[in-house]
């Protein structure tokens, strides 16, 4: 359905009359967006749906209240899939939510992050202004690359509409193989000697000892990969439980234990994700905008986005 | 209605004490980096697009950040806006100077800083070639993955102000999809760190093919990729041009993807056949030039698929490369299209628009009509996996009339590409080149949008001023002109 005049109308009325807005998606993440107490919700729950999909060209637009899991079981149905693989909190996560928070999933440290598979978007600035940026084309340089700006943006500096994203055939086949490293450091470099070496891998987690590696690719590829990398074949359910966040370490932690993921990039503790050195962003209170780089910058790009703060009631720059 | 700067449409540019400026440049640089005397600033007059030409006040050549820090200072200090400059070789006009401003080159910072094999990055300054990163990373078994064509010549600083593509963004990406991070000198003076890792807004994404307008790159640390154990190149001939694009969608919708997929028509094969005897057959209407790699049982797999999806499509022949000299040989043909088609006629005019891969045979059709209409031939070379086109029309400049007509045509093309749900540059940038289109792609707000945040960087618009968004004032005065010719 498409509530993209209702969202416009209820943003320009907030910049009118100077009051906050909340955006939210299917509430999967309360905390990336936290409000002060009177902020008036907006929400994308009902702005769903495909706009257009033609997988011969590699591209999917869809409304931002669409769920993930919706998106991607339409692109399973023709064999294909997004070129990221995206957080889906409780399964509920909207692909507008997975965007605007940009955390990319085990695919980003080999195959592109949520960054990396947007190609253009609707959004509505914090003047209520209806703006289209980028395309439906792989590649596009026309003006500044507004849609991916958005990225990680956490609705500070609009609300996103709709996207377009990059999608990629279905590997022909996907396996995890097992093996046991001491620690980080070798279980990289294994990581390293088998992409050097040319297998498809396409994720690489370590955590209590352990690597795991899943490759992606032609089925002959795999078979020689399996043949000569040796490993335990595990199941791939173990991905699934890291993009659902479904094991036990995110809600009760492991004492000191962690888990990294995207070859060592992301380090997951109890309620925490860390990406290489930013600040540690918790799954409780959300990302802290007050530890980002640059901040000067930032406030003014986001002061260019909505010159009246409405997208950033709390947690001010 | 060019793109040329015209005061009437364009912001007027601030009035600079030339001499002061002078005397404060060479305050703060050594001699032989500053270049003042007009013999001295005629090399520098324009980039790869010659149509746009201007004469900066001065030149600068720094060999160090700190000396760039020195020149934006003073800029600063006097006013003076900048256009930097890395090898020249950019398509769109992107850094022809302002004559009211220094053209600061960054082809003195041309050191590789560091390179850590281990995490597969290489920190470099923002003048080291394109190609000389690959050299840098060879002995590791890394590349650098984007490969314009130009990148025996282009810079890296270039690269990432136009967000620069190549022949292997199917698989790869662009520039924005191979850089980690970038230290970048703001008009105030500050060096900001952008990193894939930050927290918020994607700024390093904003920054990348943002053309010089919002900041200078003095350090730009770029992913490598391990160089993959196998590649098998296939040249493959239509004799229909029709075929050859129906095969392009053909595999992609079969699910195989190559690291890259090119498209030349039977102008621009025979052209680069006589330039760089490639081995291209030139009785062919079109040919492909599709390259696979990664594990040598993959690659053998998807060669399979795609000879039998080739041969269903139409193909007339396939010829894989035998050796690594046969395929260095195809890609030569292919890379030096475009010295190749210069050879044809005195002159020709790059378009760069892209457009959805199943509208490649409508947008060639249209080409052909045009070029009837205008009478000046185009030779196709295109990314066709990726739906970028180059149409390279030909034309005589020292015909009285000629260069308008090339740019009409070029001005059509990149319209019909809007149209058709494409966009009018993929890879090459907007600067002064394509300006007015930027009003056809885009609306008043969007543009709004654009300075906006142009002016969160750059408050003063000193840098690159005039360059890829256009005023409203040129908006309008051009959307009236078309109207009146659709009229």
């Amino acid at each position: 359905m498409d509530a993209s005049t209702a969202i416009i109308e209820q943003v320009a009325a907030a910049a009118a009359a100077g009051t906050h807005l909340r955006v939210r998606g299917a509430g999967s993440k309360p905390w990336m967006a936290m409000a002060a107490g009177d902020t008036e919700q907006l929400s994308l729950a009902e702005h769903t749906g495909i706009l257009q999909y033609d997988p011969a060209e590699l591209v999917v637009s869809v409304r931002a209240g669409t769920r993930l899991a919706e998106l991607e079981a339409a692109l399973a149905d023709q064999g294909q899939m997004l070129a990221m693989e995206a957080p889906d909190f409780n399964g509920a996560s909207t692909i507008g939510g997975a965007v605007a928070l940009g955390w990319s999933g085990s695919r980003s440290a080999f195959a592109g992050g949520v960054r990396d598979c947007v190609l253009g978007l609707r959004m509505v600035n914090g003047a209520g202004e209806d703006l289209r940026f980028g395309g439906q084309v792989m590649k596009n340089v026309a003006g500044f690359d507004v849609s991916r700006l958005m990225v990680g943006s956490c609705g500070r500096l609009g609300v996103i509409l709709e996207l377009s994203l990059k999608v990629v055939p279905l590997p022909e086949r996907e396996i995890t193989l097992a093996v046991a490293v001491p620690d980080l450091p070798s279980s990289q470099a294994a990581v390293r000697d088998w992409t050097g070496r040319g297998f498809p891998v396409s994720a690489a987690s370590y955590s209590e000892g352990k690597l795991r590696v899943r490759l992606s690719g032609r089925a002959v590829a795999l078979d020689a990969a399996g043949a000569e990398l040796g490993g335990e074949l595990e199941d791939n359910d173990w991905w699934r439980s890291l993009r659902k966040l479904e094991h036990p370490l995110f809600h009760h932690g492991w004492g000191d234990e962690k888990l990294f993921d995207c070859n060592g990039e992301v380090c997951w503790t109890a309620h925490s994700r860390r990406r290489g050195d930013a600040a540690p962003v918790s799954l409780v209170s959300g990302p802290d905008f007050a530890k980002a780089p640059n901040r000067a910058l930032l406030a003014r790009v986001e002061q260019a986005f909505d010159p009246g703060a409405i997208f950033r009631p709390i947690k001010a720059a | 209605m060019t793109g040329n700067f015209d005061q009437k449409l364009d912001d007027a540019l601030p009035a600079v004490d030339r001499t002061a400026l002078i005397r404060a440049l060479a305050a703060v640089l050594p001699a032989e980096s500053l270049l003042i005397e007009p013999e001295q600033l005629r090399p520098f007059e324009c980039d790869g697009l010659p149509t746009v030409r201007a004469l900066p006040l001065v030149t600068v050549l720094p060999d160090s950040v700190a000396q760039v820090q020195a020149v934006v200072s003073c800029c600063r200090e006097l006013g003076v806006p900048i256009v930097t400059r890395g090898a020249g070789t950019g398509l769109s006009c992107g850094a022809t100077p302002v004559e009211a401003g220094v053209l600061l080159v960054t082809s003195r910072l041309d050191a590789v800083l560091s390179i850590d094999a281990e995490a597969r990055l290489a920190r470099v300054q923002p003048g080291v070639r394109n190609l000389a990163i690959s050299d840098a990373v060879a002995e590791h078994g890394l590349f650098y993955a984007p490969d314009p064509s130009s990148q025996l010549a282009c810079s890296i600083g270039g690269n990432v102000a136009e967000n620069a593509g190549g022949v292997h963004c199917l698989k790869y990406g662009l520039t924005i999809n191979n850089v980690h991070s970038v230290t970048v000198l703001t008009m105030d003076g500050e060096l900001v760190e952008l990193t894939v890792d930050d927290l918020g807004p994607d700024l390093l994404a904003a920054f990348i093919g943002s053309e010089g307008l919002f900041g200078i790159a003095v350090e730009i640390t770029v992913k490598l990729l391990p160089t993959p154990p196998a590649v098998e190149t296939l040249l493959v001939a239509f004799d229909s041009v029709a075929d050859c694009s129906r095969a392009v969608s053909t595999t992609i919708a079969a699910g195989v993807i190559p690291a890259g997929m090119e498209m030349m028509d039977q102008t621009a094969l025979q052209a680069a056949e006589d330039f760089a005897r490639a081995g291209y057959p030139r009785d062919a209407a079109a040919i492909l030039l599709v390259e696979l790699d990664g594990h040598a049982s993959s690659v053998a797999a998807e060669r399979e698929v795609l000879e039998q999806l080739m041969r269903g499509a139409g193909a007339t022949s396939i010829r894989c490369a035998r050796d690594d000299a046969e395929r260095e040989l195809f890609w030569k043909g292919r890379k030096s299209a475009f010295p190749a088609v210069a050879r044809l006629k005195p002159d020709y005019y790059c378009m760069d628009g892209t457009i959805p891969r199943a509208a490649i045979g409508e947008v060639l059709d249209y080409i052909c009509e045009r070029s009837e209409y205008y009478d000046l031939p185009v030779a196709n070379v295109f990314h066709a996996g990726d739906g970028n086109l180059h149409p390279l029309i030909l034309f005589d400049a020292n015909l009285p009339g000629a260069l308008e007509k090339a740019e009409r045509l070029g001005a059509d093309i990149l319209e019909k590409c809007i149209t058709l749900g494409g966009t009018i540059t993929g890879e090459h940038g907007v600067g002064r080149e394509k300006i007015n289109q930027m009003a056809v792609q885009f609306s008043d707000a969007e543009l709004e949008q654009f300075r906006r945040l142009k002016r969160a960087f750059d408050p003063e618009g000193l840098l690159n001023p005039g360059k890829t968004i256009p005023t409203l004032k040129r908006c309008q005065e051009y959307r009236s002109i078309l109207s009146e010719r659709v009229a």
